[in-house]
């Protein structure tokens, strides 16, 4: 094979855990006979970027080196989109003929690469080291050294520029990232990150790095042996913690040190901090922290040997950590930050502790447990034998492997493409779906989980999706040209199965799809559900149920069911007999940028609070559940406060404690997260065992989790779905069990702190808006397949229908924006005048990071380098 | 212009309005506009309204609500706005949102407005013919095409936009015969043939057999029929003719409260004084749905409608006689109107004098051979094909396809032509003053000077 490896950064010019990856595996691809070619970045100020050098080298690797120094600057356009470096790729490429492209880092290349060597006819893989397709500064981290959401898309991050710069620079990479035909990451918990973030899950795999024979250089220790029944033996002498990510702040030493002052007046422990020699030890930390020379790889046995646990505190999203896997081996527990790369080897309470990201009190509270409780350290002793590293060789093999494989494919649909040309095709593949139209029979917070998010997955995907309110005219338009039609909560009306009448009409497979998000279409729980209407007049409650039976029409006049939550589903399967989709309410772009600018903002003053959101008044039954627990919580701890929202009713028992209770008026959406962000402990109660309460969804935990509120809430299936109990949220049971669970997180803020970061990480993670609206296409070809095979389903089979008479005229369904205050003015890509306070401050930050890290005259180069890409017109503004 | 709308024709979004009840029963006016925007909705996005009530439904275009608050939203942003009646007169602004227009004058409003009118004050008929004259200017300045029922129609439209200058240099330019202006497109019959799935009169209505020959009356009594000289006609067969049985089906409009019923008062009384009623006279109540019609008509022997010689008969178009020809009907008719004129050219059925019981008795006597009415039903089924709605309204389709601006209405939009328009507004203003001082007197007109003023400045700022 003629193999391309591309990457920006290569050694001997740049080197780094990460650019030996690609450098190894060129190596092991020219030794097993392939034809490789390396096109690579150069660092090199005293060149000028662009400048071109060919090299072939001693170990037989021919080398096109290109100059990119000034673009590897984050913040700079080129650093993404680089036509100089494009042409001249192009050019290669001409030259080259490659069977397979393989990119490594590509930051200062851009990512017009990718297209250009699927272009040139080259298989294209992706191995994605870091997160710079989503982050222009690779690791999530701000420069403010804050965390970034996993999910930059549903973050306010400024990264490099600003937020909509970020954002534009995303869309752009992500269309060019499209083209790869795999993507290769180093971890699972990587690969998790990169689908939350729209990569295809069919086409990325994990691709774990792999350590030349004589770096695996720690032996494990058998199960046990004699090493290992005296390294879980308790210990005598003090813990000896170990640090080795060097003096960058990314990697958490400065965090660390903080933690460690916070411990000085414990006995006990000691932190050795290698990559820091040369620095004073602060004078509150001498006699427990000593800052060492980093050691050379041959050290790294003997220096873990003489420690008890490691400690990685990254503030960056590490995709793979090397380290963490040699220490486990040498038996070393590891306390962690909670990033991919080293929780795919470490286990929370079984061989380490994971922290939240960037929490000192966090941090403290797990080293003051190793210190403090003397069986820990034993109890965490990793199984040394599990760990194993994978070899450069194992590696290189199945990459071998992958790109045959991808050739192959290549020629298989070569081949079938030829074949369809000259033979007659019976089955013609599906139409695909570009179109979709959801008409809405109800507005707000409803229409925005079940409409405008699968409206903005979609985008992502490239799939049009219309949302109306049913009676808009425009309705009847759209149905004409969509690809499926969606009826979220729609009431029957002659209009409406008119238009699906014309659907179903149509030509093509047009699948008509009913949504609806409570279980308000089965007329017969009317048992159940009348009581909980009480609190509506006869009137209201007679259209509730009048209601009921037309969903129920409208519902048995489609094809396919889409629903929020499984017993929802399982429920209208059992009704209606047609095939199900489930589609769980999801993260909106919106409100998670609300959310996460809300993050930000300080805790309003003020004791711990505890909240119930509630919105309508038909949620008295659920409160009633759990307002002897947060009694019990208020009496027991009398600075508690409880915040209600929305029109809940409660009982004279509650009076006692009036003056801690706050009742907040009905909000807008986007200020929910302020709310949220300001309470301690959010409650979700439901009066459990009705079937109307076992199908609604899960939001009220997901709403908080985005601003690392952790939930306890009532274990109905879709809770039990969404929280992991103990780890994003608790479920409780009983008022017992609502007292005791409230009360321990009231108490524990580390405990808040790591469950609440924890349950946003999963809600994005699992929920995010790229992941939904995959699912969302999915759900709707798999519809449409079942109308091609099967024809539609019969339209009110065997059902008396209930319908009004309702004409169309105009009706706008609510826009769907975010918040204003969110809403940066000036063109794309041109920092907000607003924000150059927080931009100068940044780089402020920077500035000092680097010095620390390289010096005064290095720092004094980069600040002269970064000042002369400033821009004219940002200095005119920073002298104003 | 192109004679027919091919496919590759750009889509268009077009609004029909009526000010008629959109309902399953359906008079005239909301027929004629419900099938406008089922021919038009083959090759374009179609919104169907009523200002009044819209109560029906469409797999095939929008039935909208078209009522004032609502009207502005789904007329926004539309290519063409075919409108009729008072439609335009009650809503100017219509004309001012960068649509086309298209005014459909098949019913000569003013001229009913005469006869239908007749039972007011000399006063209230002043007003109401005012309305309608004035509805008619506001329609003629604002139409980009016109579409009228009847070559005799358009000859009489024609009249009325030379009047009202419309006929002008630049209209002439555009198309020298006018067509691109006013062309024809009469009422019509739906594609399909009527079916006899339920028959509705015979074995149905009380008094009248499977073998009694049935003529029908397909629609309302208005005072400009004449079914008393028809009812007197059953008066001399009776004898003669004892099986024949003369029905009047539907009699109430289902869009007026209070119906100007005088010719159907006058024929009950006719009935009911040659002891007719129930025996072979039969007046069935309410009004037949639109989709329920089929069962009258086929079900019936004869078609007949009569009617007194007036002004509005010359030009009215009776969209019943097309029921009676949708049906396959021998057509017993009074002379005078397009369609006396049709029946007699063709052979479809008789053509009788006005207020004429004894020729209309022979007439009617002739038909009762079923070998005649089997001879005039074969003639029919080769004529109603030009009736048939995608036929009739062919014009219509053909202007939408590529809907032009009227040539003189294109040039309006110059600063010259705007001046001319405002100048005509304010003439037009003036004349309203005027005939408001002459009915209501200079002391009234004081007391709500500021509201009409209120009124009319939208009016007169939207050109």
């Amino acid at each position: 094979m003629r193999i391309v490896v591309v990457s920006s950064h290569f050694p001997p010019n740049f080197v780094s855990g990460g650019t030996l990856v690609p450098y190894r595996a060129a190596l092991g691809l020219a030794q097993r006979g392939h034809e490789v070619f390396v096109y690579a970045g150069r660092i090199d100020p005293s060149s000028p970027d662009g400048e071109v050098t060919e090299e072939r080298t001693a170990d037989g690797l021919t080398i096109r080196w290109v100059t990119c120094t000034s673009a590897t600057e984050w913040a700079s356009d080129t650093n993404f989109s680089n036509g100089e470096v494009e042409a001249d790729f192009a050019a290669y490429l001409q030259a080259v003929r490659p069977d397979v492209v393989h990119v490594h880092a590509i930051q200062g290349f851009g990512g017009g690469l990718v297209p250009l060597a699927r272009a040139a006819g080259a298989a294209v893989v992706i191995t994605m080291h870091d997160l710079w397709w989503w982050c222009a500064r690779q690791f999530m981290v701000e420069p403010s050294m804050h965390a970034c959401p996993v999910v930059p898309a549903a973050g306010v991050c400024p990264c490099a520029r600003d937020n909509a710069w970020l954002q534009a620079r995303n869309h752009r990479l992500a269309a060019q990232g499209r083209t790869a035909d795999l993507v290769l990451t180093p971890s699972a918990s990587m690969r998790r990150i990169l689908v939350a973030n729209g990569v295809d899950p069919a086409r990325v795999q994990v691709d774990e790095n792999g350590v030349p024979d004589d770096v695996v250089r720690v032996d494990p220790v058998a199960p046990g042996s004699v090493q290992q029944e005296q390294e879980q033996a308790p210990r005598t002498g003090p813990l000896r913690l170990m640090f080795a990510g060097g003096t960058h702040a990314l990697k958490g030493g400065p965090l660390l040190l903080e933690a460690a002052a916070r411990l000085v007046d414990r006995p006990g422990w000691e932190l050795e901090m290698y990559g820091w020699e040369g620095r004073t030890v602060p004078a509150h930390l001498e006699g427990h922290v000593r800052f060492r020379a980093p050691y050379a790889p041959h050290e790294a046995a003997e220096v873990l040997a003489a420690h008890d646990a490691l400690v990685l505190p990254s503030l960056a999203r590490e995709s793979y950590s090397l380290l963490t896997r040699e220490a486990l081996r040498a038996g070393l527990p590891v306390l962690t930050s909670d990033t991919p790369g080293p929780t795919e080897a470490v286990r929370d309470g079984v061989n380490g502790l994971i922290v939240p990201i960037g929490d000192v009190t966090a941090l403290a509270a797990a080293m003051e447990r190793l210190i403090s409780e003397p069986t820990l350290l034993a109890d965490l002793a990793p199984d040394r034998s599990a760990v194993r590293l994978r070899t450069v060789d194992e590696q290189v093999d199945a990459n071998v492997a992958q790109y045959e494989r991808l050739l192959a494919e290549r020629s298989a649909a070569e081949a079938a493409e030829a074949a369809a040309a000259t033979l007659e095709v019976t089955d013609r593949p599906l139409p695909p779906i570009r179109q979709v139209l959801l008409a809405s029979g109800i507005g707000s917070a409803p229409l925005r989980y079940r409409g405008r998010l699968p409206q903005e997955g979609l985008a992502l995907h490239g799939v049009r999706m219309d949302v109306r309110m049913y009676r808009d005219v425009d309705v009847a338009r759209l149905a004409r040209s969509t690809d499926a039609l969606v009826l979220y909560r729609t009431p029957a009306t002659e209009q409406v199965l008119d238009l699906v009448a014309m659907v179903r009409a149509r030509p093509g497979p047009v699948p008509v799809l009913f949504d609806i998000d409570d279980l308000v279409v089965d007329p017969d729980l009317h048992a159940e559900i009348d009581p909980l209407l009480e609190v509506l007049d006869p009137e209201d409650r007679r259209r509730y149920w009048q209601g009921v039976r037309r969903y129920r029409t409208t519902l048995e006049s489609a094809d396919a069911f889409i629903g929020s939550t499984d017993p929802l589903c399982a429920a209208i399967h059992r009704l209606t007999g047609m095939p199900v989709h489930r589609f769980a309410n999801g993260v909106g772009r919106h409100l998670a940028q609300a959310s996460d600018h809300a993050l930000r903002q300080p805790r309003r003053p003020g004791p711990l609070r505890i909240g119930y959101l509630s919105g309508t008044n038909t949620h008295n039954a659920d409160w009633a559940f759990i307002e002897g627990a947060v009694i019990d919580a208020m009496q027991a701890r009398p600075d508690l406060e409880l915040w209600l929202g929305g029109l809940l009713d409660v009982s004279p028992r509650m009076d006692p404690y009036t003056a801690r209770v706050r009742r907040l008026p009905l909000m807008s959406w986007l200020e929910l997260p302020t709310v949220l962000r300001d309470l301690d402990v959010n409650l979700a109660p439901l009066n459990v065992g009705t079937q109307f309460n076992e199908a609604k969804s899960a939001i009220k935990h997901l709403e908080a989790a985005l601003v690392e509120t952790p939930t306890i809430a009532s274990p109905t299936q879709p809770f039990r779905e969404a929280i992991r109990h103990g780890a994003t949220g608790y479920l409780a049971h009983s008022a017992a069990e609502w007292t005791e669970l409230l009360l321990r997180l009231v108490d524990d803020a580390a405990l808040r702190s790591s469950m609440g970061q924890r349950a946003r990480t999963e809600v994005l993670l699992d929920l995010s808006p790229a992941l939904q609206g995959r699912r969302y296409l999915q759900i709707l070809q798999s519809a449409q397949a079942d109308v091609a095979e099967h024809g539609h389903r019969p339209m009110l089979a065997g059902f008396t229908p209930e319908t009004e008479n309702e004409p169309f005229f105009r009706w706008d369904a609510e826009p769907y924006e975010g918040a204003p205050w969110l809403q940066a003015p000036g063109r794309p890509g041109e920092p907000a005048a607003r924000d150059l306070r927080r931009i100068v401050s940044d780089y402020r930050v920077s500035a000092f990071g680097y010095l620390a890290d390289q010096g005064v005259a290095a720092t004094t180069v980069k600040v002269a380098t970064v000042a002369g890409r400033l821009p004219a017109r940002a200095l005119r503004r920073l002298a104003r | 212009m192109a004679q027919h709308a091919p496919s590759t024709t750009p889509r268009r979004s077009v609004l029909v309005l009526t000010d008629d009840v959109l309902s399953s029963s359906m008079a005239g006016p909301a027929i004629r506009a419900w099938n406008i925007a089922e021919v038009l909705a083959d090759h374009h996005d179609v919104r169907l309204a009523s200002t009044v009530r819209s109560e029906a439904s469409s797999p095939r275009f929008a039935v909208c609500d078209g009522t004032p608050e609502r009207l502005r939203g789904i007329a926004e942003g539309q290519d063409v706005v075919v409108v009729q009646g008072f439609t335009l007169a009650k809503n100017p602004w219509l004309a001012d949102l960068g649509a086309r227009v298209v005014v459909d004058l098949y019913d000569p409003i003013h001229l009913e407005i005469l006869e239908m009118a007749r039972q007011e004050t000399a006063r209230r008929r002043t007003e109401m013919l005012q309305a309608s004259v004035r509805a008619l200017q506001v329609q003629a300045r604002a139409g980009d095409f016109f579409l009228a029922a009847s070559e005799r129609q358009r000859d009489f439209w024609l009249g009325h936009l030379a009047a009202w200058g419309r006929v002008n240099d630049a209209t002439y330019r555009q198309d020298p015969t006018l067509r691109a202006l006013i062309d024809v497109a009469p009422f019509g019959i739906p594609r399909e043939p009527a079916t006899t799935a339920s028959p509705a009169i015979k074995g149905r209505i009380d008094g009248i057999g499977p073998d009694d020959v049935v003529l029908l009356w397909g629609g309302g009594v208005y005072n400009w029929f004449d079914p008393v000289t028809l009812v007197r006609a059953l008066g001399e067969l009776r004898d003669s003719a004892p099986a024949v049985r003369l029905v009047f089906m539907g009699t109430t409009h289902p869009s007026m409260a209070d119906p100007e019923t005088a010719a159907l008062r006058e024929a009950v009384r006719a009935a009911t004084d040659l002891g007719l009623v129930g025996t072979h006279v039969f007046f069935t109540e309410g009004w037949v749905p639109y989709a329920q019609r089929a069962g009258f008509l086929t079900d019936a022997d004869l078609g007949v409608s009569t009617h007194f010689d007036h002004v509005e008969t010359s030009f009215s178009f009776r969209t019943r006689m097309l029921d009676y020809l949708w049906a396959g009907l021998p057509i017993v008719c009074t002379s005078g109107d397009t369609f006396a004129d049709l029946v007699a050219e063709h052979d479809l059925g008789r053509v009788v004098p006005p207020r004429d019981p004894a020729a209309l008795a022979r007439a009617i006597t002739e038909l009762l051979d079923p070998d005649v009415r089997a001879g005039c039903t074969d003639r029919i089924a080769a004529v109603r094909e030009r009736f048939r709605w995608d036929v009739a309204l062919r014009p219509l389709v053909d202007y939408v396809a590529e809907a032009p601006r009227a040539a003189d209405l294109a040039v309006r939009t110059s600063a010259v032509g705007r001046a001319a328009a405002l100048g005509a507004r304010v003439d037009d203003l003036a004349g309203e003053v005027r005939r408001y001082v002459e009915a209501n007197g200079w002391q009234r007109l004081a007391r709500r000077a500021g509201q009409l003023v209120w009124q009319r400045t939208r009016s007169l700022t939207h050109l």
